[in-house]
């Protein structure tokens, strides 16, 4: 019969192994940068309370992050739409041949790099609300958020 | 149209089109494809080399793409982390990304030029049939990535700070070791022959009680384990450490439970169905509602639990039905201090006449953020059985000598 620390011991493994093993099934790839940033931003949102007491600034530093991750889906959605309108209108309207020509409508240059005015927009705006969020922390305020993630 | 799909993928690289899908895997499949139609169906053996000269060429811009789009997101993040930076230290990040596109741009536009000049219209049709047969070749087509677009979360994936503002179950991806009283996992988990709780607990019951119920009049548990946030409202868990220390050490039975939520403006709607492994009365299940209200300082949850213990096959007995209806009320005085008051009405036995039992208890907790992870220290004082308002016999009893204290600390940590 084995002794109950042996079973206790066996016990903790088969715990240990099922939480492993429902994170493990649930592993993906590495994000990219819009997840990274919604990542962070996610990570800190709900823990601001616990760093910073002053109820005010908590409320507008979740404010903060949780714009980044609508921020972060905005830039998604914006770059799908720019790619499906550079299959649909081509950049230079030609006539005849060239308009078949995904060179030479600027169809594929198009959608090799659509246009960015929505991806600067949105960094802008994520370096704006990143600055403004060190404005409302201190500095060991900021560190222990940082390390959320 | 094989070369505009090429270019879809590169836009899937820089990380819009899919949050999540490893892209850059899929569009090495798609070029390893390309590679390999291109050898088979080019015939002729200069003009052969030549196109895989180009797939080659463009491989190398890609390669150089990928690179600039790491260092860029390495540039944001060291940003981030730096208190003091500027808005220069960010638009320093934006710089050779936007050299690197124009660069891939043009190697791109080189390399499909070249390989278009090496193949004729015939093996051209070929390899573009060949690679956009495969099924991951769906991911370049900007039309069907749109409507395959992931649905937004409707829950924020980070760990939930103050007590009273958790919901019923954990974010996606979120684990929390538990080994601490007063979780939401094992609120309302009282079956007919025992009360389960997390962490170290010493539960007294006077002699009335204890020989009325066969349960020690001093015991002593230790109940630890896990749960997982595995979908955003979904978690799944179990007190996979159950010991009994006393006055016999013994394990006692494993709880397992899943919990669905569903989410309203206001309040959280919650089924969790629990069970037991098998102990001295067979399989225990739990099936349970549960409504919350969370709040920044107030929450409040109540519950309807309908606990059963019946047997197992190879030893039956007569179901041992029971109705749980628990009530809590949580206060964050401070957002990393809670206290909570616990009561509500529980009936272990609805044979038995008179069981009627209301509970009263008290807990307290701490919240601390300790690096990335969040841990609950908590404590609670609990009469299990204060009230039988109408007993077989007799008037109404309070049970004062009847009690149970539990404390331990719970960890929370994103498992992604």
């Amino acid at each position: 019969m084995a002794s109950p620390l042996l079973m206790l011991f066996r016990r903790a493994l088969v715990g240990v192994g099922a939480v492993l093993g429902v994170a493990a099934c649930s592993a993906r790839p590495p994000p990219r940068l819009s997840v990274d940033l919604s990542a962070r931003a996610t990570a800190k949102a709900g823990v601001v309370p616990l760093v910073v007491s002053d109820r005010v600034r908590a409320q507008r530093l979740r404010a903060i992050y949780l714009e980044v991750v609508t921020l972060g889906r905005e830039l998604d959605r914006a770059r799908v739409d720019a790619l499906a309108h550079c299959r649909a209108a081509p950049q230079r309207p030609l006539s005849g041949a060239a308009a078949s020509d995904p060179i030479g409508s600027g169809a594929f240059e198009c959608l090799i790099a659509p246009p960015l005015a929505e991806s600067h927009a949105a960094l802008d705006r994520y370096t704006q609300l990143m600055l403004e969020a060190r404005t409302l922390l201190t500095q060991r305020e900021f560190e222990k958020l940082a390390r959320m993630r | 149209m094989l070369w505009v799909a090429l270019a879809t993928a590169i836009m899937l690289l820089s990380g819009e089109l899919s949050r999540e899908a490893d892209d850059g895997a899929t569009l090495a499949l798609l070029l390893g494809a390309l590679r390999k139609s291109t050898i088979q169906d080019v015939a002729d053996a200069p003009r052969r080399a030549a196109a895989l000269r180009a797939i080659a060429s463009f491989e190398r811009g890609l390669e150089a793409y990928r690179r600039q789009l790491a260092t860029f997101k390495a540039c944001i993040t060291a940003a981030d982390q730096k208190y003091a930076a500027t808005r220069a230290d960010y638009d320093a990040c934006r710089g050779p990304l936007e050299a690197e596109r124009a660069s891939l741009r043009a190697s791109l536009v080189t390399a499909q030029n070249e390989y278009e000049a090496a193949v004729t219209e015939d093996e051209r049709a070929r390899v573009a049939e060949s690679v956009m047969a495969l099924p991951e070749a769906h991911l370049l087509d900007p039309v069907r990535a749109s409507e395959g677009h992931q649905p937004v979360p409707t829950r924020s994936r980070g760990l939930e700070g103050a007590m009273s503002e958790r919901h019923s179950t954990l974010p996606r991806n979120a684990v929390a070791i538990m080994y601490g009283p007063i979780s939401s996992a094992t609120f309302g988990q009282r079956f007919p022959s025992r009360i389960i709780d997390g962490g170290t607990s010493y539960a007294h019951l006077d002699r009335t009680l204890a020989d009325a119920t066969g349960v020690p009049a001093n015991l002593w548990n230790m109940r630890g384990g896990a749960r997982v946030g595995m979908f955003d409202d979904f978690e799944a868990g179990a007190l996979f450490m159950p010991l009994q220390l006393g006055p016999k050490f013994h394990y006692d039975p494993v709880l397992i439970f899943f919990t669905q939520q569903f989410r309203f403006q206001s309040f959280d709607l919650a089924f969790r169905a629990s069970f037991q492994t098998p102990g001295d009365t067979g399989w225990a299940i739990a099936p349970g509602a549960f409504l919350s209200f969370p709040g920044p300082r107030l929450a409040l949850r109540a519950g309807a639990i309908l606990p059963m213990e019946v047997g197992t096959l190879g030893h039956k007995i007569s179901p041992i039905v029971g109705l749980n209806v628990p009530l809590r009320v949580t206060w964050n005085v401070l957002p990393s201090w809670f206290l909570l008051a616990d009561s509500g009405v529980a009936y272990d036995r609805l044979r038995e006449q008179g069981g009627l039992e209301v509970p009263l208890g008290f807990g307290t907790g701490y919240t601390m953020l300790a690096g990335s992870k969040v841990i609950d220290f908590s404590a609670s004082f609990s009469w299990d059985h204060w009230l039988v308002p109408a007993p077989a016999q007799g008037s109404a009893q309070l049970h004062w000598a009847a009690y149970r204290v539990a404390l331990g600390a719970s960890l929370y940590f994103q498992a992604l």
